[in-house]
């Protein structure tokens, strides 16, 4: 299918983020490494919406951190729009952000407490000079406030005056207001009840709709980031293991922890109970340590021995489908 | 037209301020606890008398007022704490007293902040190297036990007030740094400071908008508290001798007077005095207790009717 | 249906603030059945979870259970005294918390937080077993909950232990006393999907095994259609739909009920274009007249501005609050 195969905005390239864990008092020089990001390459496409699926301390949050230049990488590069962010100064970047945004799981912890609505919305026109005299700035703000659907008396208010849904609204706003390119959404209605993540989610896909942002979707909610993506990928321990269009990737998932996944996910239909699916058994394991070989083959079903050796690569297996195990062939 | 519109910002922001601490559960709590209403009323009483300590104190610090011996006389008739063994008014030195008491604390408090607040800040937001020095320097100033280093000091510089504050700082700034930089160091992990990084704030903004106001209750609670410490300190300097000298009336310097007194059955200049410092002590010490439980959230929670 | 094990009757419980009443329970009324699992779902804030602290008597601070009967095999839990009702905990009726990372004493290893309820209940106060046996009872308990090489774990401090590990152990310290009834708070609400997989598993086996009744509370409807035989769904303190669990997602009746599951993400669902209502929190200390949705129902009418609906049997053991089936 060749649609919309659109320009590549931000890529990932070998990327790696490792975090040094402080080893106690009498034991300095014998530091060891969380394996947070080991590897990983992705691009996102201009107007994209990619979603990126994974258990708590996969690495997926530091993967948004890294596209954002909000973490340093280890090694690798990231690319956004062309410029590699990894070797810009922190005041290159620091002008470079009006191009980008984030929004946070914890809306209320997103805010600055002590800041009113309106000053939080103030603040990015202001750092960027985006306006010119304060009506404009009065209006622009009153336009994004418009776009999410939250009430002018509000602008009055402290975050926590304010309820999750408005809170997270708010957030989304001030990163309008920049008319970014790129936003990183990380777990972004995880925090939120059914009702208040639908209405989120909606207002996001109309944003996207309106103005053809390109998001990164971060969550461990596989039904969300279906709903909402164009294409996905499942990480595990610091490394993607399924790269797919968000079709291929539930009706010919390939990857046994993809599948697993698959599986665990409670389905809202009581006709499909869950007692006939295979529950994977064990843990995530430490990405200090990550097994050799496949990290994933202590829990796989399908482990054999190549599998405990030697890492499989990431392939193509055709459409745009891409798998990092020995159980499928590369398309090539 | 750039005027007006500073007004209204300024106005905006002040008046913003008092409305979000009306709404403030803290407010709420503080209200209810009769520590800080006792504490507040002390502390009114004390600064009211420090004010209008001209008008409230009948006669002169220096003032003899008794022509004859015995000096010391004791409360009551037209010296209602007595005269002293100079034959002053041990009440209007008491009342001219307090000035110098709230002076040295507020200007202590002040010292302090002013030096430990920014080194605290920048020691928790920028880390590594800024933050060891920092560091090391308040592991210094706390390893001195303070009143020495202060006697010390004002040996080698000579005594008086001024002299005084800045001998006492040379310790109590360090206890604001390791507040203020606990503080920023737990401030700068919140998503609201990176979400400020991610919009493009600069370092020196997100300092001053983001992590001071969110890390200011414990500073409050620090200054209200530090305010009687250093009344005291400063009155055992005074005591010494090392302060103020004679014939400023200090509490601390009084006391020094009285000593040998009270075994003559002179009672009063040693007491009146001394029950000044523990009004003005306990003051500000039930005022900082109720404002440290009011802003910590966790003290707070459930504090139903 | 065989005699419920647990009857709830007018059920209410009051937070009484400075600021007003908080109704947060108002007026309840649901039956586990023996053997049963039991879902009750809401948002946050609509007073399931207090309902289900009102079954253990273990109301937050500031809250009072003002009225009703909480019958637990036909004796009122209300009725007994601290003491009795404590001997009832962790023997007759067990609770899950949310979050097993503040659930579990951290200076305590593992198998000594087991052991604790074992030894008061079934050593010292009713004398089933001698102290000695107390440790087999321990990882006879880790091994049902399936946690992989009890022996080792017994020693382990809660640091030492995963999430899934730590919820796995909160498990077992509560099913030690053999409980008929099961309270779970949200229980796998703090864990990830494969994890949760294994502790909805691990429940459900429990009801198999030991024949526990479980009044399971979450937000998540996916996990009540995996798990549950009958649902409740509470908004602003009552329930205002209460079926068998294929009705309710089939058939809902409530509109809340129908927009509550049509907002879900579901595979197909097009983007943009989930169900939702107007994102109003109802505040339990001004409800509105009427019917307590009414003011973000889609349906409502004049009538329901107006009159209190009261829960009535729409079908054959389908009850529902609302004007639309009078």
């Amino acid at each position: 299918m060749g649609k919309a195969e659109g320009q590549v905005l931000v890529k990932a390239e070998n990327l790696k983020r490792y975090f040094r864990v402080e080893a106690g008092l009498f034991s300095r020089g014998k530091a060891r490494w969380v394996h947070a990001v080991d590897g990983v390459n992705l691009h996102i496409r201009k107007k994209e919406i990619f979603g990126l699926v994974g258990e708590s301390g996969c690495g997926k949050t530091t993967v948004g951190k890294l596209f954002l230049g909000l973490e340093r990488p280890t090694s690798g590069s990231v690319y956004f729009d062309g410029v590699d962010i990894s070797k810009l100064s922190r005041e290159e970047l620091r002008k470079l952000r009006r191009e980008m945004g984030i929004v946070y799981q914890h809306p209320q912890s997103s805010l600055n407490p002590r800041m009113l609505i309106e000053e939080t919305l103030r603040r990015p026109i202001e750092i960027h000079k985006l306006a010119k005299n304060e009506q404009e700035k009065k209006r622009m703000i009153l336009d994004v406030l418009d776009e999410v659907g939250i009430e002018r008396y509000l602008l009055e208010r402290y975050p926590h005056e304010l309820s999750g849904g408005q809170q997270q609204r708010i957030a989304i706003a001030r990163i309008l207001l920049l008319n970014p390119k790129f936003i990183v959404l990380d777990e972004p209605t995880s925090a939120l009840d059914v009702l208040v993540q639908a209405h989120v989610l909606n207002i996001l896909s109309n944003l996207h709709e309106k103005f053809g942002f390109s998001y990164l979707f971060i969550s461990h909610d596989l039904d969300v980031v279906e709903h909402i993506s164009d294409r996905m990928a499942v990480m595990y321990v610091g490394k993607i293991v399924e790269l797919a269009r968000k079709k291929d990737l539930r009706r010919r998932a390939m990857h046994p922890y993809t599948r697993s996944l698959l599986a665990a996910v409670p389905i809202p239909d009581p006709r499909k109970k869950m007692k006939k699916r295979e529950i994977l058994r064990g843990e995530v394991p430490s990405a200090i340590s990550p097994p050799r070989g496949c990290r994933f083959h202590p829990r796989c079903p399908h482990a054999m021995d190549i599998c405990r050796k030697k890492e499989p690569k990431f392939k193509d297996v055709g459409g745009g489908h891409y798998v990092a195990c020995y159980l499928f062939k590369s398309s090539r | 037209m750039s005027v007006v519109e500073k007004g209204r910002k300024v106005g905006l922001s002040i008046s913003g301020y008092f409305r979000k601490l009306a709404r403030s559960p803290a407010w709420t709590y503080l209200k209810r606890d009769e520590r800080a209403w006792i504490g507040f009323a002390l502390v009114i009483l004390v600064v009211g008398t420090a004010i209008f300590a001209d008008f409230i104190a009948p006669y002169g610090i220096n003032d003899r007022l008794i022509e004859e011996a015995p000096f010391a006389r004791p409360p009551g008739g037209a010296f209602i704490l007595g005269t002293d063994s100079q034959g002053r008014d041990v009440f209007s030195r008491v009342i001219q007293g307090t000035r110098i008491a709230l002076e040295i604390g507020l200007l202590l408090v002040a010292l302090e902040a002013v030096i430990g607040v920014p080194l605290g800040l920048m020691a928790g937001y920028y880390g590594g190297k800024v933050d060891e020095l920092v560091m090391r320097a308040v592991d210094v100033a706390l390893s001195f036990p303070g009143l020495v280093l202060a006697a010390a000091f004002i040996g080698f510089f000579g005594s008086g007030l001024n002299n005084l504050i800045i001998a006492l700082s040379l310790t109590g700034w360090a206890a604001f740094a390791r507040i203020t930089r606990a503080q920023a160091l737990t401030i700068k992990e919140q998503p609201y400071v990176e979400s400020a990084r991610a919009i493009g704030e600069k370092d020196r903004t997100i300092i001053s908008k983001y992590i001071l106001p969110n890390g200011i209750s414990p500073l409050i609670v620090i200054a209200t508290m530090t305010l009687p410490a250093a009344i005291l300190l400063a009155s055992a300097l005074n005591f010494m001798g090392l302060g103020v000298q004679e014939p400023t009336p200090a509490w601390g310097a009084m006391l020094t007077g009285a000593r040998s007194e009270v075994l003559d059955g002179i009672w009063w200049t040693a007491l009146f005095p001394g029950v000044a410092i523990i009004i003005t002590v306990l003051g500000f010490n039930f005022l900082g207790d109720a404002l440290r439980d009011a802003l910590d959230p966790r003290l707070r929670e459930y504090k139903y009717v | 249906m065989s005699e419920p094990i647990l009857r709830i009757r007018g059920l209410k419980t009051y937070f009484f603030m400075e600021r007003g009443t908080v109704k947060a329970v108002d007026g309840v009324d649901l039956d586990v059945g023996k053997k049963q699992i039991l879902g009750l779902v809401g948002e946050t804030g609509c007073g399931k979870s207090v309902t289900a602290h009102s079954v253990l008597k273990l109301v937050p601070y500031g809250g009072t259970i003002v009225a009703g009967k909480i019958l637990f095999e036909g004796r009122d839990l209300l009725k007994l005294s601290n003491e009795e009702m404590r001997k009832v905990r962790g023997t007759e009726i067990s609770m899950i918390f949310q979050d097993p990372e503040t659930s579990l004493d951290p200076v305590f290893t593992l198998g000594y937080q087991i052991g604790e309820p074992i030894e008061l209940h079934q050593v010292i106060e009713q004398h089933l077993i001698s102290p000695k046996e107390v440790p087999k009872k321990v990882l006879e308990a880790l091994q049902t909950v399936g946690i992989p090489d009890p022996k080792a774990r017994v020693d382990s401090y809660p640091h030492q232990l995963s999430g899934g590990m730590k919820q796995r152990g909160m498990i077992a310290m509560m099913i030690t006393g053999t409980p008929k009834l099961l309270v779970a708070d949200e229980p796998t609400t703090a864990l990830d999907v494969t994890i949760q997989a294994q502790i909805l598993d691990l429940m459900r086996k429990l009801r198999q095994k030991l024949g526990t009744s479980i009044f399971l509370i979450t937000h998540d409807l996916a996990v009540v259609a995996e798990m549950c035989d009958r649902v409740a769904v509470m908004y602003a303190g009552q329930l205002i739909e209460e079926t068998d669990i294929i009705p309710l997602f089939e058939q809902p009746l409530h509109p809340y009920t129908q927009v509550l599951i049509n907002a879900i993400p579901k595979p197909g669902a097009k983007r943009g274009k989930l169900a939702t209502i107007p994102p109003l929190i109802p505040n339990l200390m001004r409800l509105p007249r009427g019917c307590r949705f009414h003011p973000r129902c889609p349906k409502a009418t004049d009538k329901c501005k107006r009159v209190k609906p009261q829960m009535i049997e729409a079908e054959r053991g389908h009850l529902v609050r609302c004007h639309l089936y009078s």
